[in-house]
């Protein structure tokens, strides 16, 4: 396919900061995924599925004290139970699916605390799909509520008329995820706020921002593990302030949950097989480390990336090799918003392991 | 039930802490030598070999108190691990 000749005019329009990356292509029109509405509904109802059951696993986990095999130090166990048995609600997540089209679509990982891809999916690839059919192209449909189930989402998840969003400097992805959730945040009636995450301020028993104002509520785009590692994640605890993703999300972010639901669920077709030992998956595996990020630190056949997570415990999975079209391997993030499946976005690589510098790909269906 | 398989496996992973504690304690009660290398072991969770959270109270977190007293916040606090692996979503 050929791309848009006023592709970059249009990214700078709807404010897509990082159509290129490092000055390599990101955002890809090239080409585009061509499902039929048979199989969006069997991804729609895998990741529905999928969701029911890694609610279920952490159910468990919280009731059985399952902190130590998950990866989750004791210390901060007691924030993670407490959020869990408050409900606090999460607002998104993206698992990360295998899936040619044919069988059963296969869980990779969840990533279930900060995801990202998240605007390419929800806006950018619905204004190209807007394009297409102007120009002409049949009827065609795709995966994508996201933007709506967002705007939806907020007034049900009882943070308040204010939310602060945060994220780490000098990513624009980071920065162009949160500022499209503060928007959608907006449209949904809620002021909300940016800052740093290194502009967190503590004072008086509160997190604050840069006007002194109390933090009661907060999105962070910045991982919890890393959060609690740092000075002010003692005060986590401490502090009143409600957190999206709230704490309990670091139960399905442990890669060694993967190993959990396979222990609960064996044999389930959403699943592959994962333990916390190599060796027993009965054929090739791959494994990560708990907390690895981007695709760093995988060790599977023929292939080992680097990254600094080498010193985590690992989770290892059996191996289930990326379908490969024209050379490109494709994974399938499915994205849940609110508890519910809502759409989908495609990252590309040239090679069987998904990185930062994977490619978005959009799709469409025929209904 | 629960108990098959791996799932024993990870509970009772989880059930070490007391084993570990009751161990410590022993060593400790018999002036053993090693006992606070045992004792160090009882509070590292060798299974999950995770040790990011800094486990520290509020209250004695750096700028906790000074904070308070002058009317503005600390800051900085938070953003050290993006400073060391980057981007923070994924």
């Amino acid at each position: 396919m050929a791309a848009r000749p006023d592709l970059r005019e249009r990214a700078a329009r709807l404010g897509f900061a990082f159509a290129e990356i490092a000055g390599e292509a990101y955002w890809d029109e090239t080409a585009c995924y061509r499902f039929t509405a048979a199989e969006i509904d069997v991804l729609d109802d895998a990741t529905a599925e999928l969701e029911a059951r890694c609610r279920d696993a952490v159910a468990h986990a919280v009731r059985h004290g399952l902190h130590a095999p998950l990866g989750i130090p004791a210390g901060a166990w007691g924030l993670v139970t407490r959020s869990y048995e408050r409900g606090e609600a999460s607002l998104y997540g993206r698992m990360d699916l295998c899936w040619d089209g044919s069988g059963a679509p296969k869980l990779l990982e969840y990533n279930a605390d900060t995801p990202t891809a998240l605007f390419e999916a929800g806006v950018v690839q619905w204004e190209w799909l807007q394009c297409l059919l102007q120009s002409g192209a049949p009827e065609a449909d795709q995966f994508n509520s996201i933007h709506e189930a967002l705007i939806a989402a907020w007034p049900g998840l009882g943070l308040g008329p204010r939310v602060h969003f945060a994220c780490a400097r000098d990513s624009a992805e980071d920065r162009g995820t949160v500022d499209y959730l503060r928007d959608t945040a907006i449209q949904a009636g809620i002021e909300a706020p940016f800052l740093h995450i290194d502009e967190i301020g503590w004072g008086g028993g509160r997190f604050r921002d840069l006007e002194e104002r109390e933090i009661a509520a907060i999105f962070k785009l910045y991982p919890w593990d890393w959060l609690l590692a740092e000075r002010f994640g003692a005060h986590v605890g401490a502090a009143p302030t409600r957190w999206l993703e709230p704490c309990w999300r670091l139960i399905p972010t442990s890669k060694a949950f993967l190993s959990l639901l396979w222990h609960l669920f064996p044999d389930h077709p959403n699943l592959l097989p994962a333990f916390l030992e190599p060796g027993r998956t009965g054929g090739p595996e791959l494994s990560k480390p708990f907390w690895g990020r981007e695709g760093a630190n995988i060790i599977a056949p023929g292939i080992e990336t680097d990254g600094p997570y080498a010193g985590q415990p690992r989770v290892w999975q059996a191996y289930q090799e990326l379908p490969c079209f024209d050379g490109r391997y494709p994974v399938l993030g499915s994205w849940i918003v609110a508890g519910r499946p809502c759409g989908l976005g495609i990252r590309e690589d040239a090679t069987p392991v998904t990185r930062d510098t994977s490619r978005f790909v959009p799709h469409l269906f025929e209904p | 039930m629960l108990l098959g398989g791996g799932v024993a496996a990870v509970l009772a992973a989880c059930g070490d802490d007391d084993s570990r504690r009751r161990e410590c304690e022993r060593a400790r009660a018999e002036l053993r030598k090693d006992a606070e290398e045992v004792c160090r072991r009882s509070t590292t969770r060798s299974a999950s070999g995770s040790s990011w959270f800094n486990g520290r109270t509020s209250a004695a977190a750096a700028g906790a108190t000074s904070v308070a007293d002058h009317g503005t916040s600390s800051r900085s606090g938070f953003g050290a691990s993006a400073s060391a692996h980057g981007s923070g979503g994924g």
